[in-house]
């Protein structure tokens, strides 16, 4: 089911991409980047109303009535929750339409990703899985992809050859740049895309993922096929982008 | 903790999946929890040596005892899948997924005759090194051939074989007639190299898929399976296409040559025999799973294995099956199995068995090698 319904469409829509843009050099590259932006298109709206959540939560937990209440019922839990969902329908929220859009959109982003690393196929077990997940009418002649992008081969870590940086072992002999943006952008786009917390425990553990997440991120794209780096690149960049927007549409609404 | 757990329960979710997130990323996409490949299977004289995971192994092939395993110390930095060869001077050569190339002593399993491992080639040995009288032949996925001095382990030639600007990954062992080294690609084509000094003689023409599996040469025409879906004869002289045969899934796998008829399968499931001469089909049936091996033949059977563990045995000339019934195995057989003693040992994908035995006679199965306690 998760073939058919998410993983194969979305390797045959970047092999589709792909043979338009041309099959040479750099052009799997570019179909990565398309396919995300369309990929993080289709999911706009879902995306939003997740953002869109979580602002107007963030905004009730720093309101006056909120923090009224958490005085007032400090020391009865009942009482808290149920003046807390009088709260929530006064102002139209509902505690669970932030999690309904992040469980539709975690599959895609699971789907983006393998379908990404499927199609390169590096290995002779994921050429073999690869002849599976291709439609008939995909031309199987397109197989395997040149996956020259630039100076990278998106099969590989990527590393920018430097001559000062050719002995550092450790590094793998050039500049991990991609494994770099990847941390600095997931960075920016937590930053843009999470809620501070009211709760000082909470927000401790927000600002910690905050600086954790980019690091494990940025660590994936220092150790795998740079193919993917590009992929978390671009889809953070639109992550940020997206954050931003929805940021601005925000307060011109408040304000107005 | 607590407290925010009883009252941020989006929160919680939210940091649960962002943490998980990684995990399923990686463990998606088989990167780091599965095997690249399968195992890469040689048998020399008694003695049968396994090239899988992080280890190369060889066991007495009479009784399945390990006789060594290289390295000797775990070492996970380690991955060897392309069946090992065996020189006239007892050297045991591998390459490893690591772009080195390693040159074993077949008594002892230490490392032994060279200096240090081979280590010009710039991305991952796939395909099996090819011994040729003084020299050893390493394709790597980096596109370049490698002739090694076997003695010395020291670089002889190197050369890209290319169509476009980047060379296409070697993935298959060549072969070799004469002064000629016939060399199968991913990138579609076919190259024909004088084995002295490494240049090209000739390629075909873009053969409509990738080749990921050796040629075979018979009566003066190679033979190689695309993902093209075709299996495809080509004039070994000049390397024109001679003709061409369709079949219904990608040809992983070389076909094998016997008595004039080319044998081999397809990922779609389907078996195949097709004359060599003329690329007329003897006969075609549908067996239980993807064809990623090349089957092993003589007279009395062509056998194939499946990625769904199916075993089949076949008769050469009409195609009918031999057994009552397939013989159905543990993991997916995708090791190209080895005839040896009227037993068939076969590489498998599965923690409980490295190597099956089966009995051509009648299909019954037995494990051969189990997997060592390192």
């Amino acid at each position: 089911m998760w073939n058919s319904l998410i993983l194969k469409p979305m390797i045959n829509a970047l092999l589709f991409i792909y043979q338009l843009l041309g099959t040479g050099p750099n052009t799997f590259g570019w179909a990565i980047i398309i396919f995300t932006i369309l990929v993080r298109l289709i999911t706009l709206p879902f995306t939003f109303q997740q953002m869109k959540s979580s602002m107007i939560m963030q905004e009730l937990q720093g309101s006056k009535k909120w923090k009224k209440i958490q005085e007032k019922h400090k020391d009865d839990r009942q009482k808290l929750s149920e003046e807390q969902m009088k709260l929530y329908k006064e102002h139209g929220y509902n505690p669970f339409s932030g999690c309904l859009p992040t469980l539709l959109n975690l599959p895609i982003i699971l789907g983006l990703y393998q379908a990404v690393i499927r199609t390169m196929a590096v290995t002779p077990v994921q050429l073999l899985d690869l002849s599976k997940l291709i439609y008939p009418f995909t031309s199987s002649s397109l197989i395997p992809l040149n996956s020259t992008f630039f100076y990278m081969n998106l099969g590989q870590p990527e590393r920018l050859p430097l001559p000062f940086l050719e002995g550092v072992s450790f590094l793998g002999g050039g500049l991990p740049l991609l494994a770099i943006l990847v941390a600095v952008t997931s960075y920016f786009q937590s930053k843009v895309t999470t809620s501070t917390s009211s709760d000082q425990q909470g927000a401790g553990m927000m600002q910690m993922m905050t600086i954790y997440m980019p690091l494990i991120m940025g660590y994936f794209a220092f150790a795998f096929s740079s193919g993917v780096a590009l992929y978390l690149v671009v889809s953070n960049i639109l992550g940020i982008i997206q954050g931003v927007v929805m940021r601005r549409l925000r307060e011109n609404a408040t304000a107005g | 903790m607590l407290k925010i757990l009883h009252k941020k329960p989006f929160f919680v979710f939210s940091l649960g999946l962002l943490l998980a997130l990684p995990l399923l990323l990686t463990g998606c996409s088989g990167g780091i929890f599965t095997a690249s490949s399968w195992p890469g299977v040689t048998v020399d004289g008694t003695t049968l040596y396994v090239a899988y995971g992080t280890y190369v192994y060889a066991f007495d092939v009479e009784n399945g005892t390990e006789l060594w395993h290289f390295p000797a110390e775990a070492d996970r930095t380690l991955s060897f899948y392309a069946p090992p060869a065996v020189t006239a001077a007892g050297l045991v050569v591998v390459g490893g997924y690591n772009n080195l190339v390693y040159a074993i002593d077949a008594e002892t399993g230490s490392l032994a005759g060279w200096n240090s491992p081979f280590e010009d080639a710039k991305d991952r040995i796939i395909g099996s090194p090819l011994i040729v009288d003084d020299w050893i032949l390493v394709p790597s996925a980096d596109g370049r051939l490698y002739a090694i001095d076997t003695e010395t382990g020291q670089p002889v030639w190197e050369k890209p074989y290319q169509e476009s600007e980047d060379p296409g990954p070697l993935w298959s062992s060549p072969i070799v007639d004469g002064n000629t080294i016939y060399l199968a690609s991913l990138d579609h084509h076919v190259y024909a190299v004088e084995l002295s000094t490494g240049e090209e003689i000739w390629r075909t023409m873009d053969l409509g898929g990738a080749i990921s599996d050796s040629p075979a040469l018979s009566d003066g025409l190679i033979l190689v399976g695309t993902f093209g879906e075709s299996l495809i004869a080509i004039d070994a002289t000049d390397g024109n296409i001679e003709w061409s045969y369709e079949t219904a899934g990608w040809v992983w796998s070389s076909p094998v040559v016997f008595d004039g008829v080319a044998y081999f399968g397809d990922t779609a499931g389907f078996a195949y025999a097709v004359e060599v001469e003329t690329g007329n089909e003897l006969w075609q049936k549908s067996i239980d799973g993807a064809i990623g091996a090349s089957p092993a033949v003589d007279e009395n059977g062509v056998y194939f294995v499946t990625e769904t563990g199916s075993v089949h045995a076949a008769d050469p000339n009409s195609g009918g099956a031999l057994w009552p019934n397939d013989t159905i195995l543990e993991g997916q057989l995708l090791s190209d199995p080895i005839l040896h003693d009227g037993q068939l040992y076969l590489g498998t994908i599965t923690p409980e068995c490295i190597v099956y035995a089966v009995e051509t006679d009648n299909g019954r199965a037995g494990c051969a090698i189990s997997p060592v306690e390192q």
